[in-house]
């Protein structure tokens, strides 16, 4: 019944997946000692998925305090206390160590696609290469517009710097920013069949149709379709990823390689932009 | 001549028709000028409904672009050609 049933340590773009079930009754976060913004996100989406069934959703807190704390600072609690959950006790002061530039949002209380995209402008213009803050800003107004307008429903945002270098230091060529939108809408197998043109006979099919140019759902108006491929040709071309998530099929696209993984049902779609934070350094 | 400046912060489908509905006015036969200057973040949706609405639904003359990016000159001439308009397409004044 959990979603979450192997109390994970770690949950990120790479193990979110592995932890997770069918249909969320209860989180176990209790081992938790590392969440990125996909791991997050991902999480949110579930609930979401599972209160908008009509499930209770219980959340083991993380016995550490200080994975307590980071996940107060990533906007956890906000969305715990807009959910009707009780809190992590946990102080949300430690945002700037925790590299949260935009913490976890609802697109629709923030204010739209706008109010994203000013609020990460703002957090990231002295902290990445001109190149990256670019394309991040072009591919989030695209995919938070793309959620509200196709899924019907709230998307969930969140960006995280992640550096390996120490403060003072050069930037290291591992040093990131992800950021994250997921929705718990109709998903884009869905949403493209809802077209004449299109019909995907699986949720992988349906995402490599969507990353085609002027492929959408609106296929009557010649110039819609735009999005999703030139976010994921402007993110390659900087060396970086972009992960979709969308019913039971995930596609990881770094240039011209692409990778594809049979994942456990989750509505809507999550999508994951990574870029280093100085390409070629 | 009829006139607009992007604000700063736009990108959105709707944005866009909000900037060409502020011009108030019938397009069709008309010159328009879009100042891309203050524009942060072209967005491919942004720059197509602005295409989309001067040239192709609104019937204009001429659309002249002014102070794009490269990046906005490269989604402008792209949504131009989609949608069969370059011949009344204008880019001038380059920046960056």
């Amino acid at each position: 019944m959990a979603t979450l049933p192997v109390e994970p340590r770690r949950l990120t773009i790479s193990s979110f997946d592995e932890s997770l079930g069918a249909g969320l009754t209860e989180c176990h976060l209790d081992s938790l000692a590392f969440v990125d913004a996909y791991g997050l996100v991902g999480i949110v989406v579930a609930i979401r998925a599972g209160l908008a069934a009509g499930e209770k959703i219980e959340v083991a807190a993380p016995k550490r305090a200080t994975m307590r704390e980071h996940l107060a600072a990533m906007g956890f609690d906000q969305f715990l206390a807009q959910i009707g959950h009780a809190p992590l006790e946990a102080e949300a002061e430690a945002m700037e160590s925790s590299g949260v530039v935009v913490p976890l949002r609802s697109a629709a209380d923030a204010g739209g696609e706008q109010a994203i995209s000013q609020l990460l402008w703002d957090q990231l213009r002295d902290r990445v290469d001109p190149q990256v803050l670019a394309a991040l800003g072009e591919g989030v107004w695209e995919m938070v517009a793309n959620a509200l307008e196709h899924s019907g429903t709230d998307a969930s945002v969140m960006a995280q710097v992640y550096r390996t270098a120490r403060f003072g230091q050069p930037p290291d060529h591992d040093d990131k920013v992800q950021v994250v939108i997921g929705d718990i809408g109709c998903g884009i197998r869905a949403s493209l069949a809802s077209s004449p043109a299109y019909a995907p006979d699986s949720d992988l099919e349906a995402i490599e149709l969507a990353l085609e140019y002027l492929v959408s759902s609106v296929h009557e108006d010649p110039g819609r379709g735009q999005g999703l491929s030139t976010t994921a040709e402007q993110v390659a071309g900087l060396g970086g990823k972009v992960a979709i998530r969308s019913g039971e099929s995930k596609l990881t696209v770094a240039g011209e390689e692409r990778s594809a993984a049979a994942v456990p049902p989750l509505p809507g779609t999550i999508v994951a932009l990574s870029l280093p934070l100085y390409p070629g350094s | 001549m009829l006139q607009a400046r992007t604000p700063q912060h736009a990108g959105s489908r709707e944005q866009a028709r909000e900037l060409i509905g502020g011009l108030s006015q019938p397009l069709a036969g008309q010159r328009v000028a879009v100042d891309f200057g203050p524009l942060l973040v072209p967005t491919p949706s942004y720059c197509d409904e602005i295409v989309k609405l001067v040239l192709k639904t609104g019937g204009a003359e001429r659309l002249e672009v002014l102070n794009a990016s490269l990046r906005g000159r490269q989604l402008i001439e792209r949504s131009a050609q989609n949608r069969g308009v370059t011949g009344r397409l204008r880019i001038a004044a380059a920046v960056g």
